[in-house]
């Protein structure tokens, strides 16, 4: 949770980002896959949204959707409604859209390596950046660009402009990326899993960062992690989605004082702690996610949950807002408030 | 000595003094590993911690000879691996095994996870063919994989966690000594997380291992670590009982290490900069003095001139350290 003890999810009048019954599909030779499946929550400027799962659970999948970015064969269904900044983002021309990402709506990916040009030097990626969505002159780039390393917290960005990503370390790659998607000052930043790939060290330090660019500029921010202790310390509010659904959603400080959610719950036991007693085994979520092309009738954790009964299998649990806080959940049975 | 007589006195595997560098041409040598000892006993966890480029790695790689430490002694069972010819040399690789931190692209993706976890027994000449079966199935079963199932399947149709439940198996087939861990759980997801450590302890017990539990991330060395070494650019700067390691640390790195943790406690927002942003760009160009002393908070004159020496400030804790974290040891 940050700086503020908040509980309310809406801050703003109206939201920066909305979404509602965002559903995907994607045709593979195995069939047809859901990986999202009715998703809705609204995001206002200057807060942060952490999206919550394990892998597989389509939640890289919900933020493509949203940057229109999705693999091929996948779509977003007719009846998804994605707001941004007022805009309905499934109306506009591939033109328009290529306008937006990078300047109002920009991506870090979890592996740097990857998400950079191998064969073009980091400072000319940045810039290339730079040149096609501000008005920043030609001479005026290479200043520009060690400007925005330094605001991401290299200690020498002028020694490192000229170089390519390989002669940098992960977390010194990662930053680049980050330079990037924040060159141009957007509203939002879709953070993916940014700091898996690094060192502790480094991941704290990246996300101290984040808070600190996000204090200057009011951007919003969307966080993926698996790691529901890293969504604890950063975010304003929590999503945790299952099976391509939210499954809970609240403040952050409502959601770890209160989690309803067997889910959550278990991913909560999963987290390494250092209070934990030497030596104690591990609290772990049996079993494998369920499959997106398959999947079950019921609620699709009750094939892992320590709680399910009979109507669990049978029917799905809406997701329903309890009716303080701003916190859904969708579970027949939730967890007693304090049992959490 | 290039025969392999075992003591069953002192350690399993024992380091002594181990350096590690590689030449880079132009005159420039990365110092990896610089002068690291420890041992490990049977049925032990040590668990290794510190940041990428810390020479973590390189010393675990130094252990199973590949490529030999620079200078140094491995001893395991009392035996110097350094000084063995290949052919010794490879006689007794069976009794050290390693999984590594990528658990898929380790196991090869065109041959059935059976034939992959049979592999080790093949390469040691058992010909037993019904045999080798049989410990295939029975290995799978203890790692927590159905023989059934799994068996003629392909690495492909595994998830990570399963797959690195098949590296482990493969790691056990020759039934080794010493098990060296390096990374094994850094690429998944908390939750997978959390099954391959609790595996990783009930085969330490059932197997008897001496295991080397390599790791970046303090609070997942924490579960499976009877001991726990931390490394800083190339030296071990803290060595201690895990449980005083984490109630009392003595180096301000370790300590900074702690800090960096995420944990599930809102409004306990522990964000404070613990180290002073530097980079850590490789070991070649090594600080003098301390070689912590440019990130440190504490760091004083001496630091800046002369290298500490690891001490014993209580019983089995050790640290490198000038000016240790004293207040937190008369508490």
């Amino acid at each position: 949770m940050k700086d503020t003890m908040s509980t309310s999810i809406t801050a703003a009048a109206a939201p920066l980002l909305q979404v509602a019954d965002l559903s995907i599909r994607i045709n593979t030779p195995k069939g047809l896959v859901r990986p999202v499946d009715s998703v809705s929550f609204s995001l206002a400027s200057g807060r942060t949204l952490g999206i919550v799962g394990e892998s597989g659970c389509g939640k890289s999948m919900l933020c493509r959707a949203l940057i229109r970015l999705l693999p091929a064969g996948g779509h977003i269904t007719r009846n998804a409604k994605v707001h941004f900044n007022g805009v309905d983002m499934g109306a506009l021309s591939e033109k328009s859209l290529r306008l937006i990402r990078g300047r109002d709506m920009a991506m870090v990916f979890q592996n740097p390596m990857t998400a950079l040009n191998p064969v073009m030097r980091v400072g000319k990626q940045i810039g290339e950046n730079l040149r096609l969505h501000t008005a920043t002159a030609r001479k005026a780039v290479r200043d520009a660009t060690v400007n925005c390393l330094h605001q991401v917290g290299m200690v020498h960005p002028d020694r490192y402009v000229d170089c390519y990503p390989h002669q940098l370390s992960g977390g010194m790659r990662q930053r680049v990326a980050i330079a990037m998607a924040l060159c141009c000052r957007p509203q939002l930043l879709i953070a993916d899993e940014p700091t898996t790939a690094l060192d502790v060290t480094v991941q704290a330090e990246i996300l101290r960062r984040f808070n600190r660019l996000q204090g200057e500029s009011g951007m919003a921010i969307i966080l993926i992690t698996h790691n529901l202790a890293i969504a604890a310390n950063h975010t304003d509010e929590v999503a945790v989605m299952y099976g391509g659904k939210i499954v809970e959603h609240a403040p952050t400080g409502v959601l770890f004082s209160r989690m309803r959610h067997p889910y959550t719950r278990s991913l909560m036991d999963a987290v390494p702690r250092l209070d934990a007693v030497a030596g104690e085994p591990f609290l772990t979520i049996e079993g494998q996610p369920p499959d997106l092309s398959n999947p079950p009738a019921g609620c699709c954790f009750a094939d892992r949950c320590r709680y399910a009964r009979p109507l669990c299998r049978r029917a799905a649990p809406p997701l329903t807002c309890s009716n303080n806080d701003y916190h859904r959940f969708a579970c027949f049975f939730p967890l007693e408030e304090g049992e959490g | 000595m290039t025969e392999f007589h075992p003591t069953e006195i002192g350690p399993v595997l024992e380091l002594r003094d181990i350096h590690v560098s590689f030449n880079l041409g132009r005159r420039q040598t990365v110092h990896a590993v610089s002068g690291v000892s420890f041992g490990i006993d049977r049925q032990e966890t040590l668990g290794l911690v510190g940041e990428s480029g810390c020479g973590k790695s390189s010393l675990a790689r130094a252990i199973v000879q590949l490529p030999p430490p620079t200078s140094g002694h491995v001893l395991l069972a009392g035996c110097d691996l350094t000084a063995m010819d290949a052919g010794a040399l490879r006689a007794i690789r069976s009794r050290i095994q390693m999984v590594f931190q990528d658990p898929v692209s380790s196991l090869n993706p065109g041959r059935r996870i059976g034939r992959s976890i049979a592999e080790p027994l093949r390469v040691m000449g058992v010909n037993d063919k019904a045999g080798i079966t049989s410990r295939v199935r029975r290995m799978m079963a203890a790692v927590g994989l159905d023989p059934g199932q799994h068996e003629d399947q392909f690495p492909g149709r595994l998830s990570g966690g399963q797959c690195q439940r098949v590296s482990i198996a493969r790691a056990l087939m020759t039934r080794p000594d010493v098990l060296i861990c390096d990374e094994p759980v850094s690429a998944m997801d908390v939750s997978v997380q959390a099954q391959i450590l609790n595996l990783l302890n009930t085969i330490k017990t059932d197997f008897g291992l001496a295991m080397l539990f390599i790791s970046h991330d303090l609070a997942v060395v924490k579960r499976v670590s009877d001991r726990v070494a931390v490394m800083y650019l190339g030296t071990v700067c803290e060595l201690a009982p895990a449980d005083i390691l984490y109630t009392r640390p003595a180096h301000p790195y370790t300590a900074a290490l702690l800090n960096a943790i995420p944990q599930p406690l809102p409004g306990n927002r522990r964000s404070t900069d613990s180290t002073v942003p530097y980079e850590i760009s490789s070991s070649i160009g090594l600080p003098s003095g301390c070689r912590f002393h440019p990130r440190c908070r504490q760091m004083k004159a001496l630091c800046v001139k002369q290298s500490p020496l690891m001490s014993e400030i209580e019983n089995g804790h050790h640290v490198a350290c000038h000016f240790p974290l004293l207040e937190n040891l008369s508490k």
